[in-house]
């Protein structure tokens, strides 16, 4: 296969996007192509600039579209959340040019849209639950979090660059928290609930039980609390985020509670045969999610199955691997 | 030779008034010492004019100087020595200064450092030393316990530099970059005023968004240049394109902030995408290390794992020791390095990325083996580095004991004195 030049641009400079944007880099360095990565988004006239200065193949830009006037020989791949978020810039895109969405989209417009979704950044030496038990055989004692839930907002999603809330933002972040209360409120208060966020929704608890812990700032102790915690529910609550935790839940073998709308995200995409309702609790309501952790609270066998399994399917279907060896096919189409 | 040494009288000036600048010059003026060679301290700010009223009541018949060019009005009588630590972008031009008679020692190799001037008078490389009396390393404070090692070391991974948390650098989460550009900014007044204060009066005013794109091009420029931790800076390809990127923009450039920024985006710009991008390595693979320098604790995502600049020597020899994989990184690839010889003399495990650098002169492979003193890792399989070396304690300290004998033999102040007298005398 030819070798290409990539220009890849993550949606923020914040720590988690650059770990995900760094991950397509390295799997696309590996297979010989040749990656320039930038530390932060740019406007579309630093884009305009560097594109005259440099040449590239290709220009990955996540969460922003393809500003007017690029060189035609560049192609553009613009990986965004939903179709609708490109707005005027989708007359920019052209027939060589590739537009990725989070959201399932149907396909109405002349060019080429897929779905591409986040993936688990695995390393080879992640340690799994299961690994644990060879230093402890009571997984409940080392598993001390019942349930935990990570919100995906970060200061620059949620603060303008004056200090100041976003209000448009923080409206969205507080519906879902207060969503994410509403859906917990039915689970026994003997259940402790930690909830990691950047802003402290304290004042909305319902259930008496939920611990806010404020933000994690590490990336790889988000795999420790997913490992920690029995449960662990899904922030999302239709499709996936740029930041999602879904994929790295399941490569640890932790138990992921998720809304049954996420499972929409799955439909047609690669799983090679892995039942994805078979690895993950997809819920309805908060009766369900109620009775999925009242059921499988003590049964560590059996969730410790469940996570092998999902694990399996993570690391033969998504991983940034997999994700990249995508890209590279839907170029070349 | 020993006719040459008593007649020397040696002025050594630093490149900066610094702490680390000063220390330096001062385990050299030890050594000369040793040597029974005078030497003395250029302890004030430099300015061409400052050395000329010092040398009109002091005499000495040597000059070594750090990234400093000779004084045309300096009496041919004195030979000049400069060691030049860093190269930017107009460095050059210093070369042609030098006489037949004096020195010029690069730290990195002139390939790696881009000269493309050749000076008139011989031209070596001259690696920093190690003062290597009363430093224990790990095998003399706990011989072949690799259990009690193991409890002493109680870092994964370190890595030691300095990280600004300012405005040039686009790592904090607040940074305007990550905003429109026409959207108020808390930095917004500091900008103005560089571009108030510190351009020609002259200069043509713009509005403050077009300052923060012309800021976020710089830091492009950079960006599309340079891959983090590959060791290939070229300081010259940056510097035309920051200096075209200015002029297409500004009438003057030699003015007070222009001076500031280039070397910033030439230079310095680069080390800190080095650090970033390791330091968001250890994010990914590790909840167990620690980040020593200047602002790092400025950051959230790094605020637990990070201290401020350690400026006592025991202190940092002592984290190189309690630390499983020291991490060193270096724009130019250059491993010949005082930091490298700092963590060596410690019996410090020594880690570097991979790059053809390595083996080039000022490479770490010139004096060191890999695997037998020092290892390297790739950014794209840092797992590797882990599954090979974090969890094999022996093997890690047989390297480090490794490293620390070749470094007491060769690689001491003494030895490089010894290089400055012989070629002295050539």
């Amino acid at each position: 296969m030819k070798k290409f030049k990539f220009l890849l641009i993550p949606k923020s400079n914040n720590f988690r996007e650059i770990i995900n944007i760094n991950e397509i880099s390295y799997q696309l360095k590996n297979l010989g192509h040749n990656c320039f990565t930038l530390k932060s988004q740019v406007s579309d006239d630093n884009l305009n600039f560097i594109l005259e200065e440099e040449k590239f193949d290709f220009v990955f830009r996540v969460n922003k579209g393809k500003p007017k006037n690029i060189n035609k020989k560049v192609r553009f791949i613009s990986w965004v959340k939903q179709i609708s978020d490109l707005n005027e810039s989708l007359v920019n895109f052209n027939g060589n040019d590739l537009i990725y969405t989070l959201k399932k989209t149907h396909n109405n417009h002349k060019l080429k849209i897929n779905q591409l979704l986040p993936a688990a950044n695995y390393f080879n030496n992640i340690p799994k639950l299961e690994d644990y038990l060879l230093v402890t055989d009571r997984l409940e004692s080392f598993q001390n979090i019942d349930i935990s839930i990570i919100s995906n907002y970060s200061r620059v999603d949620l603060f303008n660059g004056n200090k100041g809330l976003i209000t448009n933002s923080s409206k969205i972040n507080s519906d879902i928290h207060k969503k994410l209360h509403k859906l917990l409120y039915k689970i026994d208060e003997k259940y402790k609930i930690l909830i990691f966020s950047l802003v402290n929704y304290s004042n909305l608890v319902i259930n008496k039980n939920i611990h806010y812990q404020g933000e994690i700032n590490n990336f790889n102790y988000f795999f420790e609390i997913f490992k920690k915690s029995r449960f662990n529910l899904l922030f999302e609550e239709e499709f996936l985020d740029f930041n999602s935790n879904f994929f790295n839940i399941l490569l640890v073998q932790g138990i992921l509670l998720a809304n049954k709308k996420i499972s929409k995200t799955f439909q047609n995409s690669i799983n090679n045969n892995f039942n994805v309702s078979d690895l993950v609790f997809f819920f309805n309501t908060e009766l369900e999610i109620s009775n999925i952790i009242k059921k499988y609270y003590e049964d560590y066998s059996l969730r410790l199955k469940i996570g092998k399994e999902a694990s399996k399917f993570v690391l033969k279907c998504h991983t940034y691997k997999n994700r990249v060896e995508q890209i590279l096919k839907d170029i070349e189409e | 030779m020993s006719s040459l040494k008593k007649n020397l009288k040696i002025l050594l000036i630093p490149n900066l008034i610094s702490k680390y600048d000063l220390n330096q010059l001062n385990k050299i003026k030890q050594t000369f010492l040793k040597f029974e060679i005078d030497s003395h301290i250029f302890n004030i700010d430099y300015s061409e004019e400052n050395l000329r009223n010092f040398l009109k009541i002091n005499k000495f018949n040597i000059i070594f100087a750090v990234n400093k060019s000779r004084p045309n009005w300096l009496s041919k009588k004195i030979r000049f020595i400069n060691w030049f630590q860093d190269f930017y972008y107009n460095s050059d031009d210093k070369l042609e200064s030098f006489l037949e008679s004096d020195i010029v020692y690069f730290y990195a190799s002139p390939e790696s450092f881009g000269v493309k001037k050749k000076p008139k008078c011989f031209n070596s490389m001259l690696y920093p030393g190690i003062d290597s009396n009363q430093i224990n390393s790990i095998i003399d404070d706990f011989g072949n316990n690799y259990r009690n090692i193991d409890d002493y070391q109680i870092l994964d991974f370190s890595i030691c530099g300095y990280m600004p948390a300012a405005l040039l650098v686009p790592f904090f989460e607040l940074h305007f970059r990550n905003y429109n550009y026409d959207e108020k900014h808390f930095n917004d007044n500091l900008i103005k005023g560089w571009f108030t204060d510190l351009t020609n009066e002259n200069e043509k005013k713009y509005p403050l968004e077009t300052y923060k794109n012309f800021l976020v091009d710089l830091q492009t420029i950079v960006e599309t240049n340079y891959i983090p931790l590959s060791g290939y800076l070229d300081v010259k390809k940056i510097a035309s394109k920051v200096k075209k990127r200015i002029l297409n923009m500004f009438n003057f450039i030699d003015t007070k902030i222009f001076d500031q920024i280039i070397p910033f985006f030439t230079t310095e710009y680069s080390r800190f995408l080095d650090r970033i991008e390791l330091a968001r390595l250890l994010s990914k693979h590790s909840t167990n290390f620690g980040l020593f320098g200047k602002d790092w604790t400025s950051y959230s995502e790094f605020e637990s794992f990070s201290s401020d600049h350690i400026s006592s020597e025991k202190e940092l020899f002592s984290i190189y020791k309690k630390t499983k994989i020291n991490l060193y990184n270096n724009t130019h690839g250059l491993g010949m390095h005082s930091k490298t010889f700092e963590i060596m003399i410690n019996g410090g495990f020594f880690a570097l990325p991979k790059s053809k650098k390595n083996y080039l002169r000022g490479g770490i492979n010139e004096h060191f083996n890999e695997n037998e003193h020092f290892v390297t890792f790739s950014p794209e399989k840092f797992d590797d580095l882990i599954e090979n070396w974090m969890f094999n304690t022996e093997k890690r300290i047989k390297i480090g004991d490794n490293a620390r004998k070749l470094v007491v033999s060769d690689h001491t102040w003494e030895k490089r004195i010894e290089k400055i007298l012989r070629d002295l005398n050539k």
